[in-house]
Order: C-alpha cells, then structure tokens, then sequence
C-alpha cells in the first residue's frame, strides 16, 4: 500500500484542472493500491475530489482508505461516497 | 489676513450627506452613489463591507467599459482611506487608469489599516490562482482565534466560486475577506466573505446549456444552484460547485446573497429566502456569505436541492 500525502500538493485543495494535474503526477509516481493521508490539507472541493478519488478507487477494486481527514475534508469525501458508491475506509 | 470670498469658498469643503451604507445587510444599491451619468459620488458612503465594496468597483470598471471618462468625488475621510487600504484605487488603475479619474492627493500616502480586513480585493486572473490565497487566510483566521474549520470552508467556497467565475464566467474574479459584527443570539466571530466576476452572470451562463436555455431569469438563477445542473452538459459531470457553497451556507445558518446581472437573492438568517435589489446591476455574477464561527452541519446535496426546489415552486 503506497501512502500519498496530499499536503504535497497544497493545503487547499480545489479545481477540476489542478485534480487532473495531481491524478496524473500520482499515477505516473506510485503504484496502486493507495491510501490517501490529508494531513495538513485544510479542504478539499468536490471539483478536485471527483477528479482523483474516484479514477483512484477504480484502480483498486472501488475501494479507498483514507486517513487524517478534518471534518471539511469528509464532508467532501461523504458527497463522492453518496455519487459513486465508493467504499471509503477512514482511519 | 484677509481672504477673498472664492478663498474662503475654495477652503470650505462642501457639505456632503454621508447616508449610503453598502453591506451585505442593507438595501442602498451603487447607483445611488452615481450623481451623473459617470460620476460616482464615494464621499456619500457611510459604511461598506465586501459586498459593497466589490459591487462598486465592478460597478466604476463597468461604467469605463463603456467608453466615457469616470469621475470619482473623494475626501481624505475613513472611508475612503479604507477603500484605499483595500486595494480599491490599486484595482482601478491597474485597469483602467486612462478612463478613470479622481483626486490622488486625497488617497495617497501612507494607507489606514483595517484589523478585521482579513483579507483586502484579490484579483485572480488564472485558475488556482486562488488556492495559496486560501491557504495563507486559514493560517491567519487561525492565529486570530478562528476554528480552523470555518477557514477550510471558506478555502473550499473560494475555491468552487473562483473556478466557476474562470470556467464559465470567462474572465477573473475578485475575493476578500471581513471580519463582521452582527447581533445575533449566542453566535459571534461572523466573517464576511465576497466573490465577484464580471462575466455574462449565473442565469445566462446556465443557459447556455440548451437543456436549460427556455428558463427565465429568476428560474435559471435558482436552478444553477441544484446538483448536476451545469451549463455544460450532463456528460461532463459538472455542476456541483454552487451546490456546495449552498451546503455549506445552509449548514452554518449563514447570511447568504447572491446577485446575477440586474437579479439579486438572499437567503437571510432566519432562511426565509427571499429577491430584492441587487446592490448593481452590471453584468457578472457576486456572491456574498456571513459565515459564524460555529458548527458547520452537514447538510446533503439532496437537501439542498430540496431547499431550492421549493423556493423554484414559489416563482
């Protein structure tokens, strides 16, 4: 399992364009399966959410662990989860 | 010393009635500011937060868009001091400095500060732009005693409006950031947040979506807000973005505004929602949003949807 920090990226998280360019750089850097660490991003937009988390989940059997997520952070994750069925593990 | 009477005339500042208050909250609008067809009179405002202060410099930006010189009447005064403070006068010459004139000598030198002015106009020209601009006000709103979560809501609303104006607005946006006093009943630690752009506005945006192309204004307006409503179309899966701020806005019990083109609506405090003056009537679309620093409840999309379907039912 390949953590991603996603702090590497930014604090703030937010923009369809920005999500494509951050999928792009993991899945050329890192071999699935991933786990998502959000410590240290503050928030994250649906934009850039549905950008990364699903095309990640389908990698992995639409699964995905995450962890060190604030409260906006799920809120976020709860709206992708509700949409795609993804099933999300929090730890 | 004797002085004749145009000295004494020239020495005397003429009276100017200090009555417009430009919030969030109020229903003064900009054009009552306009005391000709291109001349703004600033001197008469009494009080602006965000909202004011960005539907004004649309507003000016917009009226030398068209062509003919503008005139601002100004004052060494506090308002206009902390209109200086805010980047006000910077934006417009950036722009439009050829067009747009006013007496320098009153808004030079050094700049008032303003402790609740968390964050001044930003202009953001690219996308993401607005991302480190986000980040760096959390840190802030934080080491002023904010929770960190009403600073990442507020990252995410920045975020989803800033894209939006970039994406379907096409062109820059506008953001800042105010400290806010209301009374209201065991809640302090409001801040104001405000987005603008000058693109072609919500409702004509959305309709440029065939789907959505026989909606009139008001329906439009409210509509863009549902989940999965885009002006593009359905198979680009977009149209989530407003729907979030609405979210996030309902789940705060936060005073909410938006205006598009000459249509303005407002979700007050106690969420009896309702359509009033916009505070101008340029073209773009303007987005103002009291938040508190209190719990933020998760409210769904399908609730949000709810909410503004029932309000499309009063139209």
């Amino acid at each position: 399992m390949t953590t991603i920090k996603l702090k590497e990226y930014g604090a703030i998280l937010t923009g369809r364009e920005f999500g494509q360019t951050v999928l792009k750089a993991l899945i050329g850097k890192h071999q699935p399966p991933f786990e998502l660490d959000f410590e240290g991003v503050f928030s994250m937009g649906s934009s850039f959410g549905d950008e990364v988390l699903p095309p990640i989940a389908k990698l992995q059997g639409n699964e995905l662990q995450v962890i060190n997520a604030s409260k906006t952070v799920q809120a976020c994750i709860e709206d992708i989860r509700v949409e795609t069925n993804i099933e999300f593990t929090f730890g | 010393m004797f002085f004749s009477r145009p000295e004494i005339l020239s020495k005397i500042s003429p009276k100017v009635a200090v009555t417009k208050s430009l919030l969030i909250t109020d229903d003064a609008v900009v054009s009552e500011l306009l005391i000709d067809d291109a001349i703004f009179d600033l001197r008469k405002i009494k009080r602006i937060d965000p909202h004011g202060v960005l539907s004004l410099l649309c507003s000016v930006l917009a009226k030398a868009e068209e062509g003919k010189p503008v005139r601002l009447l100004v004052e060494d005064s506090f308002q206009i001091q902390r209109l200086h403070s805010l980047g006000f006068f910077f934006e417009l010459e950036r722009n439009q400095r050829d067009l747009i004139s006013w007496d320098r000598s009153k808004v030079t030198g050094l700049r008032t500060t303003d402790p609740d002015m968390f964050l001044p106009i930003q202009y953001i020209g690219n996308k993401g732009g607005e991302r480190q601009i986000a980040e760096d006000l959390v840190r802030l709103l934080i080491r002023h005693g904010f929770s960190e979560e009403i600073g990442a809501r507020i990252g995410w609303i920045f975020g989803e409006l800033a894209d939006n104006a970039l994406t379907h607005g096409k062109g820059p946006c506008y953001l800042m950031c105010h400290r806010y006093i209301a009374a209201k009943k065991d809640r302090f630690n409001f801040l104001a947040v405000a987005v603008a752009d000058r693109g072609m506005g919500i409702h004509n945006s959305l309709r440029t979506n065939p789907k959505y192309s026989s909606l009139d204004n008001k329906a439009a307006l409210l509509t863009a807000f549902k989940s999965s409503v885009s002006s593009w179309a359905d198979e680009f899966k977009r149209g989530k973005g407003l729907t979030d701020v609405m979210t996030i806005s309902l789940g705060n019990d936060s005073y909410f505004r938006v205006e598009s083109g000459d249509m303005g609506f407002s979700i007050p405090w106690d969420r009896n929602a309702k359509w009033g003056r916009p505070m101008c009537s340029v073209s773009g679309a303007r987005y103002s949003i009291v938040l508190t620093d209190a719990e933020f409840k998760n409210v769904s999309r399908e609730d949000a949807d709810a909410y503004i379907e029932a309000l499309l039912r009063t139209l």
